[in-house]
């Protein structure tokens, strides 16, 4: 039997993280920060790292997707990128949330782990890991202001990371004190052989999605759609 | 053509009075590929025997043209086959080379007219891949037009179809609204117009039937239409002429510029009702076409502003600076 060769793509932050991974230990990673993230940028990407490992798209076993919450615009593009190869190729297909990657990201935190990703408005995308190698946040991932989630969260000690975290690195600090530890930016963005990791996992434990049915992780309505529910209607 | 497929929105953004662009990114990403899946099984024909994947490259909303175009780019990718970029507008204009009642023998070239919800260009289609766009609407767009019409009369959206309906019971000389023709130019205006029903209502009281005022409307419309696309076909010298786009979709307008073009001595063509409206149909025939005069390997990026006449890769209209079949992977 071959060794099962997975591509993991997250385009949700950023950052646009990619990596080819195969389970004998290759692989090849690549983290683009500060180029718009768009279709073409995607497959550029791609391309090379398919390149890059002398390997070509028929010899593709898994896709595994950073499926958000973050940037609208990034995470449909990289589910998009990830639903068609699957599909096109019927591969098992795994999503995973952004913030799971940067959790799992932290080696050995040895506190709860709070992955922030900026949400705007003076907004979080945000979740508590108890402990991130244990998987999926308990109580979910929520989007709120700031100040919400750090009362939800209490005053226990911390590790804060993403873009949200850096951010709000002020506040969060007045609030929680030395309790609060706020990871250094190059943990900020979700990294490709971690989400590459967690979709290993993930399709070992028969998690996988349907390429026709998946959609991000929005975690918001659209602002058009919002003011529409919030208006008065007959 | 083997199987067409389409997934309109248009209800979930009615009530929104126009599209709501994150709205519609959204649904296009979950309604995209059961389609290619639907449309692949009804053509029986595997996407791995696909020659070529083709996307609206714009103009359009960046969101919902990211969508096509990574979807396009991804099923292409897996397969090894080549991606293309097509022009929207162009798009529209291959209705006229689809089989239909009154499509046979369309022939280029000829001076036609695409008029939407976004857009009233008038064009000199001289040959494939060769075209020239001789005026367009200086404000609003005529399907634009139509909307704020009906919004105005109180109708749904979109509104080129409720305005037509209500207008067969009405009076289309009852109210005599304004024609911009403009100096006789080959540029449109329709603001003017939408302001003057919105004035008639406003001042009129109720003494008037409103299907008077969408016939009267759609008539002002389709009047300055129809006479400038025939007017800038006789000056040009070609033999025929053609309209595509949702508003093209309108019988009135249809009659009018097949009135105009037997008093003048022209062919008109007309693509069936459900090829003027938005399609994929038509965006394969226009990338068949340019396959065909193999000039069509771009490495399209999406542009929501991108002209008529040109596809992607800006400034790099030198067909041997485009990647070959294999650089298109990328």
């Amino acid at each position: 039997m071959t060794a099962l060769l997975l591509l993991a793509m997250d385009a949700s932050t950023a950052c646009l993280s990619l990596a080819l991974t195969r389970d004998d230990g290759f692989h090849i990673e690549m983290g683009h920060r500060g180029a718009k993230v768009r279709a073409e940028s995607v497959f550029a990407a791609v391309h090379r790292l398919f390149q890059d490992a002398g390997m070509r798209p028929a010899e593709l076993g898994a896709v595994v997707v950073g499926a958000g919450p973050g940037s609208f615009t990034g995470t449909r593009i990289a589910v998009a990128a990830a639903k068609g190869l699957a599909y096109a190729r019927s591969l098992p297909l795994v999503a995973v949330s952004t913030l799971d990657v940067l959790a799992a990201g932290l080696p050995a935190p040895g506190r709860r782990v709070c992955p922030l990703l900026d949400a705007r408005r003076e907004e979080v995308y945000g979740a508590v890991y108890p402990n991130p190698h244990d998987g999926c946040p308990p109580g979910g991932y929520v989007n709120m202001s700031l100040t919400g989630f750090l009362d939800l969260l209490g005053d226990g000690p911390a590790a804060f990371l993403g873009d949200g975290a850096l951010r709000n690195r002020r506040q969060i600090a007045e609030r929680l004190g030395e309790r609060a530890w706020i990871a250094a930016e190059e943990w900020a963005y979700p990294r490709g052989l971690v989400l590459a990791r967690l979709g290993r996992e993930r399709l070992e434990a028969g998690e996988t999605t349907d390429p026709l049915t998946l959609v991000p992780l929005y975690l918001r309505r659209s602002e058009a759609e919002q003011a529409w529910l919030r208006s008065p209607r007959d | 053509m083997l199987a067409d497929l389409l997934a309109s929105q248009a209800a979930m953004h009615g009530r929104f009075g126009g599209v709501v662009p994150e709205m519609a990114s959204r649904r296009h990403l979950e309604l995209v590929l059961p389609l290619i899946d639907e449309v692949l099984a009804r053509a029986g024909i595997p996407l791995s025997d696909m020659s070529a994947i083709a996307f609206t490259a714009g103009p359009g909303l960046v969101g919902s043209l990211l969508v096509g175009a990574t979807t396009a780019r991804a099923l292409a990718f897996a397969h090894g086959l080549p991606v293309l970029g097509v022009n929207h507008l162009e798009a529209h204009l291959y209705a006229h080379f689809l089989p239909g009642a009154q499509t046979r023998g369309f022939r280029l070239p000829a001076v036609c007219l695409i008029v939407s919800g976004g857009h009233t260009d008038l064009v000199l289609w001289e040959d494939h891949g060769r075209l020239k766009v001789m005026g367009r609407t200086r404000d609003d767009a005529a399907g634009e037009a139509f909307d704020k019409t009906a919004r105005l009369l109180g109708l749904g959206y979109p509104g080129g179809p409720e305005v037509e309906r209500l207008a067969r019971q009405g009076d289309p000389a009852a109210i005599p609204f304004p024609r911009a023709y403009l100096d006789d130019g080959d540029d449109f205006s329709f603001s003017g117009l939408k302001t003057a029903v919105a004035t008639f209502l406003r001042h009129s009281g109720p003494s008037f039937r409103l299907a008077d005022v969408a016939a009267s409307f759609q008539q002002a419309c389709v009047e300055v239409l129809a006479a400038k696309l025939v007017r800038a076909a006789c000056r040009e010298g070609v033999k025929g002429i053609g309209i595509c786009g949702g508003v093209a979709a309108n019988t009135v307008l249809r009659r009018e510029v097949a009135d105009r073009a037997r008093m003048a001595g022209l062919a008109a063509w007309f693509p069936e009702p459900a090829l003027c409206t938005d399609n994929a149909a038509v965006v394969a025939c226009a990338a068949w076409h340019a396959l065909d005069r193999s000039v069509a390997w771009y490495n399209p990026t999406v542009d929501p502003n991108l002209p008529l006449g040109r596809v992607g890769d800006h400034g790099d209209s030198d067909p041997g600076k485009r990647g070959d079949k294999h650089e298109n992977l990328s």
